[in-house]
């Protein structure tokens, strides 16, 4: 719908220009509105209106975020716990930031992330990737890029001694005299995550493009399971964004939520390992103890380790985590049986599967990665 | 020639209302009448709220909510002769689009802090004629099956809220209503089940789980419709020693679920339907 209203608008101005000469083409042409690939079904995303998405604004993006000037002592870029061939995510249980620091959290995949309600594993006032983008960049708690031990003038100086940049900003920002800013650069990181869309999978083509071979028999078996009440994995991991935390170009309503999927009960009383306690470390509220974002399963397969502190290594032990309706721990300082933690969702309790659903559902999770969106040139490394 | 054409204009679309009416059409063109309708949701005498513990069931079992949204589709008004009279629904696209309107009642407080802020309780819509007759109203719970079963990103709100997606197969939920019974989820989660097709194309539900309330004795111009949720559960005893007692997600195998789809009078299983209590009048 709204890509015909591009058209029609395209189609009016040319309309409105006929008689003039028609010599201006080239000159002056601006930065190019970015088209976005989506399947018919899926929604555009959300995008801020005063920072829309360009191709020369991405394209800046994608150079910053690969770009190691982008850390305090220039040992890591965004990408260094991004990478695409792990769909945005590093491997790691815990992120490590340039300055060795070792995070509590594990790095967030960024597929499709220009559809989510809210930033990070529990982030429910980071509403915008324009607001998320400062807090790797300059946090120190714990540290991640380490830009908060330059000064501003340091840092834009990394940029604006440049050629190439001096370039990829003026064509970004055309109508600012001095675009080399703080401010610019967010904006232009935020778009480039805006543009790592993913809707090639095998079930995408199953469901989008109605290829009913698309998916092997095991993998329909097991996309009935993931979509059935006996295993209730759709109520947070629906739509297509396979996510309930989501937002795009048709939502009114603003729609964050946060699930405590009983991961831990160290306390026996619902308590989390104090390093991290989801949702309750901002808001407080005893019922927000291990409440974090329901994350997009695109790609999940190529983001192991899993959960928000990468505390499940495989797929299996992640479906055993919900086949037993939270998980027992039974040795150590996190002892304690999360099946039983009082602020779990009431929606994760159990289920039973045979050998064979097993693996049906593991092929299912296996074909929601996306092939070409882990190899894309356009979301690659562009010093490579 | 200039009121002529303005006339024309304003006139046009009144024509095409009475087109699209079925009763009480005597060939001249109308006034249309704007009306809005109230719904009320109540637990016996009280209103639903995210916080404080309500009785509920057969045996009065304590429960607490943590949300509540419903859509309704085709609604018209019954007048004292008899006569129908359809509501066109406004189409504001936030709480209603293409026919299909969102009662919300959850406001993101107390338990309900995976909600929306926002809340809708009234519908609003245009009648063909003005009355001052009307003793009934009838609608249907839930969404048509086209656009039960289109796309999301074609639809916009209230077709398209993320929380009241349900499966690929199944479309949308009808109804969500959430909480805790026991420690335990309280979920009644309507929908169609068993629907047919391939991939995204679903062709058939067999069990449409629609529920056509038609209320009597009540103008709901001035007086609202009220959903009343310990009606509902009236049948369900929820103190049962077993495993997920308070969940109903529409399966056609579960007392739960069957002593709720009676209180809609949806079929359910040998149950053919029919009367409805957890739709009434205020009284």
């Amino acid at each position: 719908m709204a890509r015909r209203m591009h058209l029609l608008a395209w189609a009016l101005a040319f309309s409105a220009a006929c008689g003039g000469s028609n010599n201006q083409e080239n000159a002056d042409a601006g930065p190019t509105p970015y088209t976005w690939e989506l399947p018919s079904g899926v929604p555009e995303p959300k995008v801020p209106e005063d920072n829309p998405v360009t191709v020369e604004k991405a394209e800046l993006g994608r150079h910053l975020f690969y770009d190691k000037r982008l850390s305090g002592n220039e040992s890591q870029a965004c990408a260094g716990c991004h990478k695409q061939e792990l769909a945005f995510t590093d491997g790691l249980a815990n992120a490590v930031g340039s300055t060795d620091e070792v995070h509590f959290r594990s790095s967030m995949g960024l597929t499709n992330i220009a559809y989510s309600s809210s930033f990070g594993w529990a982030g429910p006032s980071t509403p915008s990737l324009e607001r998320q983008a400062p807090i790797p960049m300059f946090g120190e708690e714990p540290v991640e890029l380490g830009l908060s031990s330059l000064s501003e003038e340091e840092l834009l100086a990394r940029f604006g001694d440049d050629p190439l940049y001096e370039e990829l900003f003026a064509k970004a920002y055309p109508d600012q005299e001095d675009p080399i800013t703080v401010d610019n650069i967010v904006n232009a990181l935020a778009t480039f995550q805006r543009t790592l869309v993913s809707f090639n999978s095998p079930f995408d083509r199953y469901i989008f493009d109605e290829d009913a071979s698309a998916l092997t028999e095991s993998e329909q078996r097991g996309m009935d399971l993931f979509f059935s009440e006996r295993l209730e994995c759709f109520h947070c991991h629906g739509g297509f964004n396979l996510s309930d935390a989501i937002t795009h170009d048709g939502l009114v309503f603003d729609d964050q939520t946060f699930h405590n999927t009983g991961l831990y009960n160290i306390d026996f009383e619902g308590g989390y390992p104090e390093v991290d306690r989801g949702l309750y470390d901002i808001t407080g509220k005893p019922e927000d103890m291990g409440k974090f974002k329901a994350p997009t399963l695109r790609n999940i397969a190529v983001t192991a380790p899993f959960f928000h502190d990468g505390s499940a290594e495989t797929l299996d032990d992640v479906i055993d985590h919900y086949e037993r309706g939270g998980r027992a721990i039974t040795s150590g300082e996190y002892i304690g049986d999360g099946a039983r933690n009082p602020y779990k969702s009431e929606l994760i309790t159990g289920f039973l599967l045979s050998d064979q659903e097993r693996e049906d559902l593991k092929a299912f999770l296996n074909a929601l990665t996306d092939e070409q969106f882990l190899t894309d040139p356009r979301y690659a490394d562009p010093f490579e | 020639m200039k009121r002529t054409t303005l006339l024309l204009a304003t006139l046009l679309p009144l024509n095409l209302l009475a087109m699209s009416c079925g009763g009480n059409n005597d060939g001249d063109t109308e006034p249309a009448e704007v009306v809005s309708l109230e719904f009320a949701a109540l637990i016996g005498d009280d209103p639903f709220s995210c916080d404080g513990t309500f009785q509920l069931g057969s045996a009065q079992t304590e429960v607490t909510f943590s949300e509540l949204k419903f859509y309704v589709h085709d609604v018209e008004l019954v007048r004292s002769n008899g006569d129908v009279v359809p509501v066109i629904l406004d189409e504001d696209e936030v709480w209603q689009a293409r026919g299909v309107a969102l009662l919300d009642f959850e406001d993101k407080t107390g338990n309900c802090a995976n909600g929306t802020a926002q809340t809708n309780n009234t519908i609003t819509g245009t009648v063909d004629g003005v009355y001052d007759d009307y003793t009934g109203v009838n609608f249907t719970l839930g969404i048509p099956f086209d656009l039960n079963h289109a796309d999301v990103g074609a639809l916009p709100s209230p077709l398209n809220v993320p929380t009241m997606f349900w499966s690929w197969q199944g479309g949308r939920k009808f109804i969500r209503l959430d909480g805790r019974v026991a420690e335990q989820g309280l979920r009644f989660h309507l929908g169609s089940t068993a629907c047919q097709g391939e991939g995204n194309e679903v062709t058939n539900c067999s069990n449409p789980n629609r529920a056509d309330i038609l209320l009597q004795g009540m103008d709901p111009t001035s007086s609202p419709i009220v959903f009343d949720i310990g009606a509902l559960y009236q049948d369900v005893d929820l103190s049962r020693e077993e495993e997920n007692v308070g969940i109903c997600m529409s399966a056609p195998d579960t007392v739960t679920c069957q002593g709720i789809f009676g209180s809609l009078g949806i079929p359910y299983g040998d149950d053919a339907g029919g009367e409805v209590s957890a739709f009434r009048a205020m009284e």
